[in-house]
């Protein structure tokens, strides 16, 4: 008879119990898959850390590979870059040349224009010009005439000198010189205006 | 009035006892190995394949170098444009200013 009496309170015991049990099992589960759930989202974390960490490494231990290169590359375009330009240039000495070796039109003018420039950058009233002996026909005839428009003295100088072509002019007293050669000028053109000419006419650095 | 067989209840706790015992035991196995598989995780899966890190940064340098060529490259063709299209004018005016023509610049 007894048992029937605790049959409700054995149930009852043992349905508290598995409930017990139960959470204590499920509780254990979540905490599991927290656990692991951490550990993968830590891994991955400390995986991407690592990867960065060992491709910065990498990267430096490849760069002085890759700066040789670039600079390689970059050589070569300045290269082939100076090449091109420099083909300008010649081609304009190719046609200074043909002018002088012609003695044209062109070149006689020329003469005549640098005499001038160097007769009236000398303040000196007494004025010598030397050239090269192929021009010593041309400049004579034209220093008399520029004497007189600016009113001095300009004599052609006895001895001849090395150069291509155009003239040196020096005051008598040897204190003002001026270098009015085609060499001299060639000079000043790849210094000085073919920089200016690149910088007006071609964009491309 | 029915008298209570104490024995019983005695037993069914102890039995009770055991059982949530046995839950926890259960459960420390599953903490236990969850902590076991983490430790492998953190192990395993934070390993790096170097080899493969190496042949991507390898190929991104290789990308890298060609892109500079192509740069230049394309650099070296707009100048040999330009230069094509002024040639001319700048030939003249070098020609000009070595002759003593002209003053330019």
């Amino acid at each position: 008879m007894s048992e029937n009496i605790l049959e409700p309170i054995i149930k009852e015991i043992w349905e508290s119990v598995k409930a017990e049990a139960n959470r204590i099992i499920s509780e254990a589960k979540k905490e599991a898959e927290k656990i692991i759930s951490d550990a993968k989202n830590k891994a991955k974390k400390i995986k991407a850390e690592k990867e960065i960490e060992y491709r910065k490494k990498l990267r430096k231990k490849l760069m002085s590979k890759i700066a040789l290169r670039r600079l390689e590359i970059k050589r070569e375009y300045l290269k082939q870059r100076a090449n091109i330009i420099r083909s300008i240039f010649n081609e304009a000495l190719k046609r200074v040349r043909k002018e002088i070796e012609n003695k044209t039109e062109n070149y006689k003018l020329g003469v005549r224009r640098l005499v001038e420039e160097a007769v009236k950058q000398i303040s000196s009233k007494n004025i010598i010009i030397a050239c090269n002996s192929r021009d010593r026909e041309l400049v004579s005839e034209v220093i008399a005439e520029i004497a007189r428009k600016y009113n001095k003295e300009v004599k052609l100088a006895r001895e001849n000198i090395d150069c291509m072509g155009g003239i040196i002019a020096y005051s008598s007293d040897l204190r003002e010189y001026f270098n009015n050669t085609i060499d001299a000028r060639i000079e000043r053109a790849e210094n000085e205006l073919l920089p200016k000419l690149l910088e007006k006419y071609i964009r491309v650095r | 009035m029915e008298q209570i067989d104490v024995t019983i209840l005695l037993d069914q706790e102890r039995k009770a006892e055991r059982i949530v015992k046995e839950a926890e035991e259960k459960a420390k196995k599953i903490l236990e190995e969850a902590r076991k598989e983490a430790k492998r995780i953190l192990e395993e899966e934070t390993k790096i394949d170097e080899e493969k890190i190496a042949k991507e940064e390898e190929e991104k340098i290789v990308l890298e170098i060609r892109a500079l060529e192509k740069e230049y490259e394309y650099k070296i063709k707009k100048l040999k444009e330009e230069v094509d299209k002024n040639k001319e004018i700048i030939v003249k005016q070098l020609v000009n200013y070595i002759l003593g023509l002209e003053e330019v610049g």
